[in-house]
């Protein structure tokens, strides 16, 4: 669990940056982390009430605050809208309403937890998150590490026509995957994204570079790039070799899905 | 810290510490209707409203919740006493003791749905709130029948 000497909360999200850059200091947005892991800090930034929670179409892009629920990612009208249901089923299996109620956008971006259907889903769409003070950075390379102590204030996912497709393994409804695998067509590219490695989202960038120099290549060949290239281990969920046998059922699965 | 908030319409002022989880500090002003189960936000024992939606109470800080109005089965009586009709008349309790986070979970459900809910989709709704005795089916039931009024 959390523990914590102080909490405050700060008028603007610049005094919150500068507290929140020095050592032994916590951001907190929906808090649900705060039961699952030990951590100990001295003071606990609140930035939750500064953070915007609105979904929106502006132009090309969705455009969503990172303080937005997973809950009211699930139930947004402007995801359906924008034909982003893949979305919805990113987020439909993590725990239950209560829980989703709390547990923001941001703060599940932040995290950078290899568990998170959203954050595989989110690298395959090909989002970018905005830094406060900063700017816009793709979710990709905001992943590879670096922007520790920086603080997301939007996420942006570009709008075009795709196929989509999120394929997962768990063990109960409710549980964190064991192993997901999220891949998104559109007449450019193919992106093929797998999560709970059980590390952190990656992406197959040789399997999506032999697709886009050869788009009628055979499904499998694809897998078996794909299989090569990502690295997959173990933990308390499942074993290297079993992720490495159900990796390439579930890409077969979504490549079917999307047309390949 | 001194944080006020508005518990069953009630205003109440206390005095905790910045680490201290909702469900503590609910419980120590005799809140006790809010139960920690694995007080690791999975089990859904501990849920309570916040400003009307459910939230689990173990993984919320209470010094967050400066004003903020928080409802627990102790503020929703007649909805929990009817409510608790329905799972009698299925059996569907043994300990009990994740009985009160599921009839905030059910009565939200009622206010959020007031169209009804089918069973599936009710099923979904209460997929966070686990019970290690019953095996759920007379809770479904029971929910069920409460939920669209039958």
């Amino acid at each position: 669990m959390l523990r914590c000497e102080e909490y405050v909360r700060t008028e603007d999200l610049d005094t919150a940056l500068s507290l929140g850059r020095a050592a032994d200091v916590q951001y907190i947005a929906g808090g649900t982390l705060s039961r699952l892991y030990d951590r100990q800090c001295r003071l606990v930034v609140d930035i939750l009430p500064l953070l915007d929670d609105g979904i929106k179409k502006t132009g090309d892009e969705l455009v969503l605050g990172a303080g937005c629920s997973l809950r009211a990612l699930e139930c947004s009208a402007v995801i359906t809208q924008s034909d982003l249901g893949i979305l919805r089923e990113a987020v439909r299996h993590l725990g239950g309403v209560a829980l989703r109620n709390m547990i923001t956008l941001g703060g599940t971006i932040a995290s950078r937890l290899g568990s998170s259907e959203l954050i595989t889903t989110l690298v395959a769409l090909q989002a970018s998150v905005v830094l406060h003070g900063i700017g816009k950075v793709s979710l990709d390379e905001y992943l590879q590490g670096g922007f520790l102590n920086e603080i997301i204030t939007e996420l942006r996912i570009p709008l075009r026509s795709r196929h989509y497709s999120l394929e997962s393994m768990r063990n109960g409804f409710t549980d964190m995957s064991l192993l997901h695998v999220a891949v998104v067509r559109d007449a450019a590219d193919l992106l093929i994204v797998a999560g709970s490695r059980p590390g952190r989202a990656a992406v197959a960038r040789r399997a999506s570079r032999l697709y886009k120099e050869q788009p009628e290549i055979p499904g499998k060949e694809l897998v078996a790039t794909a299989l090569q290239e990502l690295f997959f281990g173990s933990d308390l969920r499942a074993d290297a070799w079993y992720r490495k046998k159900v990796f390439p059922v579930l890409l077969e699965r979504a490549l079917k899905e999307v047309g390949v | 810290m001194i944080v006020n908030l508005i518990i069953n319409g009630r205003e109440v002022r206390m005095d905790l510490e910045a680490q201290t989880s909702l469900a503590d500090a609910l419980r120590s002003y005799g809140y006790v209707s809010v139960k920690k189960g694995c007080d690791q936000g999975v089990c859904g024992n501990c849920t309570v409203w916040v400003e009307g939606q459910p939230q689990l109470s173990c993984s919320l800080l209470a010094v967050r919740m400066e004003g903020k109005r928080i409802t627990t089965v102790e503020g929703i009586e007649s909805e929990a006493s009817l409510l608790g009709q329905y799972l009698a008349a299925e059996g569907s309790d043994q300990c009990g003791y994740c009985a009160p986070g599921f009839v905030m979970q059910v009565a939200w459900i009622k206010h959020a749905f007031p169209q009804g809910v089918e069973e599936e989709q009710l099923s979904e709704l209460l997929a966070g709130n686990l019970c290690r005795c019953s095996g759920y089916r007379g809770k479904m039931r029971a929910a069920l029948a409460y939920v669209n009024g039958l």
